[in-house]
Parts: structure tokens; sequence; C-alpha cells
């Protein structure tokens, strides 16, 4: 039986093909799944800038700019909340919470709309012109359009 | 508004929420939301002093629980542009407060009518008060405690609106009512608010409020602290409220400021002053003021009628959360100065027990205190506070420990 040995060139080959898929692995593969998309429904006319949208969130303002009262979708205690509030705001969801609750026991804003799964949201934000929320990017389908994409 | 009237307009209130519920079912637009929270509370003076016969007397107060407050607060939005909210408290013995119940239309965010009963906005809190579980601290600051209101927290009419100019909001509010004393032909009192804010980061603003011409206090001499900024004893009171407040929140850490200043044009009523002297403990300093000649006889000639006097207060708040595996912990650091040359110590005849024993009507209340929050609708807190101020030109201190437990549910 013939050995054939590796050269030097396809070992060299082998282990830039190894660097590329660990480096995949480590960095690329888990931003595409921590993608979010923040999305309105399709009927919307609303646009928003990130900024925008971090206000909208976090209970900073209470109205798109046409003049429409925004209904918030949130998504408590999910492990995409987490991720959403801590890149878009900067802020835990539980310190989100409690700015929207002094909101709401002082009559300001209703409290946000719960959409528990992507397809519940996705539901609630079709359904309603003036609704925004937030599903993973992977989620994304033609029933709602993605305002805008948090890396 | 009287606990008895507060009754009258419950069984209103909830017939109207009823009628809206049934022609509007709910949907995420038109939707009926429940929601409110629970609290209880435990309080302790150690050593407080009290003035018997012109000389201090030091006595631990006793410990004691609140009756837990539960505050109900219904929010229906019956189409884009009609809102009703009502607020019950239930923190008297058995009966209910109607605390708010207005109906708002919104003609744009910049435009927007409301009309009930309302907390006026005034400053970082008069609207935030009842959402004790939100906020760092147990007691509202100063200017709003209730021995000693710099105004009254509730208001009629509110004309507000918010304009976006792109690098942050523009908060107004025009508010009116009958009034501190009731309806007036002589007097139009308006409160105003405006402020910028940005974002959550940064909010700075300005209130006021002018009585408008003279009124009266709501409740009479021997009844107790006014709900209003008019104290019991005046003729007449012709008065204006301005301040300055500030907040920002850095990261974790959140900062507030803010200065009150009230100009009273009082007159006293003689009759009242001279019954205040004899049934309340006043000092020496408030004698002088009270009265033409403090060591001649007390008669009504002897009353010294000018009742003008200013309020000043200012505080400063500080708070840091950090969220744990267990929970949020926020520790936090107030001091509170509160200035009123004309209150009294005794509350039963409408004083407060702080600037009223002072010499010069000045207090200090420095607090440390720890919000945890192991969930969002859970707030625990723990604070104490030292009282500070002058008598006889002696300082005067003295602590106090609080103990507050809220729960805010259907949110």
């Amino acid at each position: 039986m013939k050995v054939k040995l590796l050269s030097s060139g396809a070992i060299r080959a082998g282990l830039r093909r190894c660097l590329w898929m660990a480096a995949w692995f480590f960095f690329v593969a888990p931003t595409v799944q921590a993608q979010i998309s923040v999305i309105v429904a399709r009927s919307s006319a609303h646009t928003a800038t990130q900024a925008q949208v971090r206000d909208y969130f976090s209970g900073a303002k209470l109205h798109w700019s046409s003049g429409a009262r925004v209904l918030v979708v949130d998504r408590p205690k999910t492990e995409i909340g987490e991720a959403f509030y801590k890149k878009l705001v900067g802020r835990s969801p539980a310190q989100v919470r409690v700015q929207w609750t002094k909101l709401v026991l002082s009559g300001q804003a209703p409290p946000p709309i719960k959409g528990m799964s992507e397809e519940e949201v996705k539901k609630l934000v079709s359904e309603n012109p003036n609704a925004i929320g937030f599903i993973a990017t992977s989620a994304l389908d033609d029933t709602v359009e993605e305002l805008i994409r948090i890396e | 508004m009287t606990t008895q009237s507060s009754l009258r307009i419950l069984p209103y209130s909830l017939l109207l929420l009823l009628s809206a519920l049934c022609l509007n079912p709910a949907s995420a637009q038109n939707r009926l939301n429940l929601y409110g929270y629970f609290a209880t509370r435990y309080e302790k003076v150690f050593d407080e002093p009290r003035l018997v016969n012109g000389e201090i007397v030091r006595q631990d107060a006793p410990g004691e629980w609140s009756n837990p407050f539960l505050n109900v607060m219904v929010q229906h939005q019956l189409s884009e542009k009609f809102q009703v909210f009502l607020n019950l408290n239930g923190a008297g013995k058995g009966a209910v407060e109607v605390r708010n119940f207005w109906g708002e239309y919104a003609m744009a965010p910049f435009l927007r009518v409301r009309l009930g009963r309302m907390y006026r906005k005034f400053g970082l809190y008069n609207e935030l008060l009842d959402a004790v579980p939100t906020y760092y601290g147990i007691e509202p600051p100063e200017l709003f405690d209730r021995d000693h209101l710099i105004v009254s927290r509730t208001s009629t009419l509110m004309v507000y609106g918010t304009f976006d100019v792109g690098a942050g909001l523009f908060d107004y509010s025009l508010t009116t009512d009958n009034g501190e004393g009731g309806a007036s032909n002589n007097a139009l009192p308006i409160g105003w608010d405006l402020k910028y804010r940005k974002g959550l980061t940064y909010t700075v603003g300005f209130s006021g409020y002018t009585s408008g011409g003279k009124t009266t206090s709501d409740v009479g001499i021997g009844e107790g602290s006014p709900r209003t900024g008019v104290l019991p004893w005046m003729n007449s009171d012709d008065f204006s409220v301005i301040g300055a407040y500030g907040e920002a929140n850095l990261g974790s850490l959140t900062l507030q400021g803010a200065y009150w200043f009230s100009r009273h044009d009082a007159e006293r009523d003689p009759e009242s002053v001279l019954a205040v002297i004899e049934g309340a403990d006043v000092n020496e300093a408030q004698l002088r003021r009270f009265l033409h000649d403090a060591h001649a006889s007390l008669d009504v000639a002897n009353v010294n009628t000018d009742g003008d006097y200013v309020v000043r207060t200012w505080y400063l708040r500080a708070g840091y959360s950090v969220i744990t595996d267990a929970g949020e912990l926020a520790p936090y650091l107030q001091w509170d100065w509160y200035s009123n040359p004309e209150t009294i110590q005794s509350k039963l005849w409408g004083g407060d027990n702080e600037a009223g024993l002072a010499d010069d009507g000045r207090f200090h209340k420095a607090t440390l205190g720890i919000v945890f929050r192991p969930i969002p609708n859970v707030a625990i807190k723990l604070d104490g506070s030292s009282h500070i101020f002058k008598y006889k030109g002696e300082t005067i201190q003295f602590p106090e420990i609080r103990f507050d437990v809220s729960y805010v549910f259907g949110q």
C-alpha cells in the first residue's frame, strides 16, 4: 500500500480552510443568528431611524413623526428581548420596563402589547399600521416590512 | 375633592368606562387596560423633637405601618384620538378616593386637551408620585410633601402637547381650574410647564403657577394641612410659584435636581391667627411674625395682618442602577432643603413639624437608601433620613427610617 504524503502547500491550504471555518464559526455565525429586525405592517407608511426606534421602544417618544401613536409590541422575558434592549437602548429590559411603568402608572401611555412568539409579533404588527415590533431576521416573511436591522 | 364627593363620582366613572368598553371591543388599537399597584410602608422617627411650652421635648415616635396603598388604574383608548383614564386610591380607611378621572382628545401630538381631575404637569414628580414603585426614594420632594404643598397637585383643564424638533422634544402644558380655595370671580389660576427632552438622557424644564388673584385655603384652621399652597389662617393670598428642574440618565446613573420659589402676597385673618397662637405651640420667631408686639396682649389689634412671605426649596437626587442575577439593585442619595418662615409646627393647625419648629422655617433632609427589584414588578425600598434644622440657634438633628414594598400588577 502506498502512503501519499501531503505536500507542505496542501497542509497550508488545509490550515487556511480550518482558520476560515473557525473564524466563521466564532465571528460570523453568531452575528447572523443575533440579527434582529424591527418590523412594521406592510401597509404602514411609517419610517424611522435607529435613534427614533430606540426612542419608541424606550418610551421616550410616543408618536410616529406623522403624529399617530406608536403601538409598541414588546417581548418580555425572552432571549431576543434581552439582546434587543441591550443592543438598541443600552439598558436591560428590566430598566426599560421601569421607564414604561412610569408612563403607564401616570396615564401618559398605555402599556406595550405583549407578543411572545415570532408569529404572534408578526400577526400583531401586520394587523396594525401604527404598531412596531421586533423579530429574529431569520423569521422575516412577506407579512411584515423590515424597518431597520439591529446588528 | 373630598372622599364623599369622590365616592359620588365613582359609580358614574365606572359606568362610563363600562359603556366605553361595550361600544369598543378591545383590539390592539382600542384597548382597555386595567392595572395598578399595591404598596405598604413602615416608618419610624427616632428622638423626634416637639415644642412644648417653648421648649424642645424629644421622644421616639411609634413605628407606623401605613394602610396598604392600593391604586387601581384604568386606561381606555377609545379611538386613536380619544382616551379616558381613571386612578382610584384606596389608602384611606375603607374609603376610595378618585385621584384622577379625565378624558383626553388629541387633535395632534402638539395639541391635546384633557378635561377632568388630573395631576398638573409640574416638575419631574407631580404626575409620577402615584407611581411609587418606579422612582428612587420613598418620600416625595418637599414641594409635594403633603404637610406643606407648594401648590395644589391637581387641575381641571389642561392643554398640552409635544413638538418633535429632531434633536429632541419640547413639551408644553397650560392648566386651569377653580383655584386653591374654590371658584372665585376675582382669580384665574394658571399653571404651566415647559420642558426639553433628549431621549431618556436629558430633561430640563421650567414650571410655574399663579393663583391669578386673591384666593383662600381649602381647609379651615384646626382642620389639618391644606392640600393647596395657601395656609388656613390667611384671609386671602395672591401667590405664584416658579421653578426649574433637570434630570440626566448617564448609563446606570440618574441625577436629578430642582429649585422652586413661591412668593405669597397674603393677608392674615386676625381671629384665625389668635386661635392658632392659643391652640398650637408657636415659637418666638413665629410670634414675632404674627404679632406687632410679641410680648403684648393677644388681641385682634396686635395681629400683624401683613402676611407676605416667600417659600424656597431645592433637592438633589442621585441613583445608580446595578443589574445582578438576583434583580436590580439601586442605591440612592437625596438631599432636600426647604424654607418656609410662615408655617408652624402643628400639623393639626395646618403646619409642618420640621419647618414649623425651626427658628427660620428652614430645614435640611439627607436621605440614603436602596431599591431592590427582584423582578420589574416588585420594588423593595429601604432608606433613612437625617433631618437637620436650627432651634434657638442650636442645631437639632433627628433620624427617620422607612421601608416600602410595592407590587405593580396588570401591566
